[in-house]
């Protein structure tokens, strides 16, 4: 009695262990068509909708196996009659312990989603804060800004007109780069004013070494632009070109429009290089962002070579 | 004694600033201007300055470039309105480096200190066509500057067309060839040891014989020279008497 007792027992557990066995390669197998598939991003409903009846198939997959392996090789339906009952509560434990496992594998994989999803979210967070203050810093070239400051502290013993003059005109551009980014549009007279007192000011500095002109059409003064767009381009001239040539040369400013578009171009003596430095390069970048989020992508911003002396930029802004 | 001074600045009225803060400094006397490198070479190595202010962002070449293409350079007090150009390193002969607008206090300081230095200057041997041993020289090295006193340098040596100096724990290029700075360096304190290398004489620890009747020469810096047969007779010959 004790011996066969025994013998069930431990066939018990042969059958116990061989059906973890299935559940096991059965989860690992689920685990890996799951991967192929999209499910980890569906809805709860829609995940349930699925998930459901994939763990009964699964599980009669299972039970089927394991009732094959009590047929043969233990035999064990020799001995005693097969119930068909006894297969249908058999399967519906199983898929429970598959939908459990489910539950774990999907709420998983939403933490580490959820996780890295807010991760992204913050690096672009800090991306952007990186770009806007990058053009919040390269507002006024504090190059410009000391040496501005230096002249007009010269100019007051040397001619006191002209230094309060300069002073006046350094407020203004303080001011309008200061307020800049609160407007998205100014009109094009508006920026024309300051880029004339920018000019002014890098003319107190380079004296004769600086000379500009402005041909503005009429009909163009009103036109909206996004503000320091011109004035980013005045001084790319100065910084990037004029400065750097002994002897000097020229800004031309020409605005003109038609029907169809604004056209802003920005022509001066010198060269610049197939690689701008990254402060220039981010500066146009953030330049021709503007411009496209304002006009869409017809507007254009472009800067070559116009010949082996000069530079021009020119920007485009279709009106229709 | 006063410093003579040249004010090196594109910008006329910056020189016009700086001359007006340092015509109340008796020790200085401005005795020129300069409005780019080209102008300022030519006055240093005619008037032989004492002090340079040097605006760093100049069209043309910039400061650095100025005092790159001079032998031996002046003092030299620096003055720009921004410092963007990250200089970071003068520690060695740290020399000063002002901000526009000149603060009249700093600058004072910065004069004094200049003036201190001078002052102890040997002004004996100022005629002498070669560099003294107290000319310095302005080497840089990517963003490394350094003002380097000829009698701190221990050892010369041919690096391409260039030469490689060694002083204290530093050792940049500078880019003149090492024949060319020895017509310009004074024999009695540097002395070629073979085609490639020339030592300060002031700078030998040890001299030990080598094969052959040559020798070779321990410097305190734990660098090894052999001397070439020519030169090596050359030398005993030096140091005989």
């Amino acid at each position: 009695m004790m011996a066969l007792y025994q013998g069930i027992n431990s066939t018990n557990s042969l059958i116990g262990i061989f059906d973890a066995f299935i559940h096991l390669i059965i989860t690992h197998g689920f685990r890996y068509v799951l991967q192929k598939t999209t499910w980890k991003t569906l809805s709860f409903l829609k995940l349930a909708v699925r998930v459901v009846p994939a763990t009964f198939i699964l599980a009669v997959l299972a039970k089927f196996i394991v009732a094959a392996f009590m047929w043969w090789p233990l035999g064990l339906f020799d001995k005693q009659p097969f119930y068909f009952n006894t297969l249908i509560v058999a399967i519906l434990q199983s898929q429970i312990i598959l939908i459990v496992w489910s539950l774990i594998y999907f709420s998983f994989h939403y933490f580490r989603n959820y996780k890295s999803a807010e991760i992204e979210k913050w690096k672009l967070e800090a991306v952007l804060k990186d770009a806007e203050l990058t053009a919040l810093k390269t507002q006024v070239n504090p190059h410009f800004l000391f040496n501005c400051l230096n002249n007009i502290r010269a100019l007051v013993l040397e001619d006191t007109e002209k230094a309060r003059d300069a002073i006046t005109k350094l407020s203004d551009l303080l001011r309008y780069s200061i307020q800049y980014n609160q407007k998205q549009k100014v009109t094009l007279r508006e920026e024309i004013a300051i880029v004339k007192q920018y000019l002014a000011l890098e003319g107190i500095h380079m004296d004769s070494r600086l000379n500009y002109t402005f041909h503005i059409d009429n009909d163009a003064l009103e036109s909206e632009i996004p503000p320091m767009i011109v004035q980013l381009l005045a001084e790319n001239a100065i910084k990037h070109c004029l400065s750097k040539i002994p002897e000097g040369g020229f800004i031309k400013i020409d605005v003109s429009k038609t029907i169809e578009a604004l056209m802003i171009q920005v022509t001066n003596t010198g060269q610049i290089s197939a690689t701008p430095s990254d402060s220039t390069g981010l500066g146009l970048r953030n330049a021709r962002e503007r411009l496209n989020l304002l006009f869409g992508d017809q507007a254009s911003l472009r800067i070559e070579n116009l010949d082996r002396d000069n530079v021009i930029a020119a920007i485009h802004i279709p009106l229709s | 004694m006063k410093l003579n001074v040249l004010v090196i600045d594109d910008s006329r009225l910056a020189r016009q600033e700086l001359k007006h803060l340092l015509q109340d400094i008796d020790l200085v006397n401005v005795s020129g201007e300069a409005s780019n490198a080209g102008e300022a070479i030519e006055f240093i190595n005619k008037a032989k300055p004492d002090l340079l202010f040097l605006d760093i962002q100049m069209p043309g070449k910039d400061g650095f470039e100025l005092l790159e293409d001079l032998e031996e350079t002046p003092e030299v007090i620096f003055t720009t309105a921004y410092n963007e150009y990250a200089i970071k390193a003068f520690e060695y002969n740290a020399l000063d480096y002002l901000q526009k607008p000149l603060e009249k206090e700093r600058l004072l300081t910065a004069i004094e200190k200049v003036y201190e230095k001078q002052s102890h200057k040997d002004s004996s041997s100022k005629s002498t066509e070669l560099l003294r041993e107290d000319s310095q020289v302005f080497v840089k090295d990517g963003d490394n500057c350094w003002f380097v006193k000829l009698a701190d340098i221990s050892l010369l040596e041919i690096e391409g067309s260039y030469t490689r100096i060694y002083f204290e724990q530093n050792s940049p290029m500078i880019p003149k060839t090492l024949n060319y700075l020895e017509t310009r360096l004074d024999p009695k304190a540097f002395f070629r040891a073979n085609r490639q290398q020339m030592i300060n004489l002031r700078c030998i620890d040890k001299i030990e014989p080598w094969f052959s009747g040559n020798i070779k020469i321990l410097l305190q810096n734990g660098k090894e020279v052999k001397v070439s047969r020519r030169q090596t007779s050359k030398f005993k010959e030096m140091m005989s008497f």
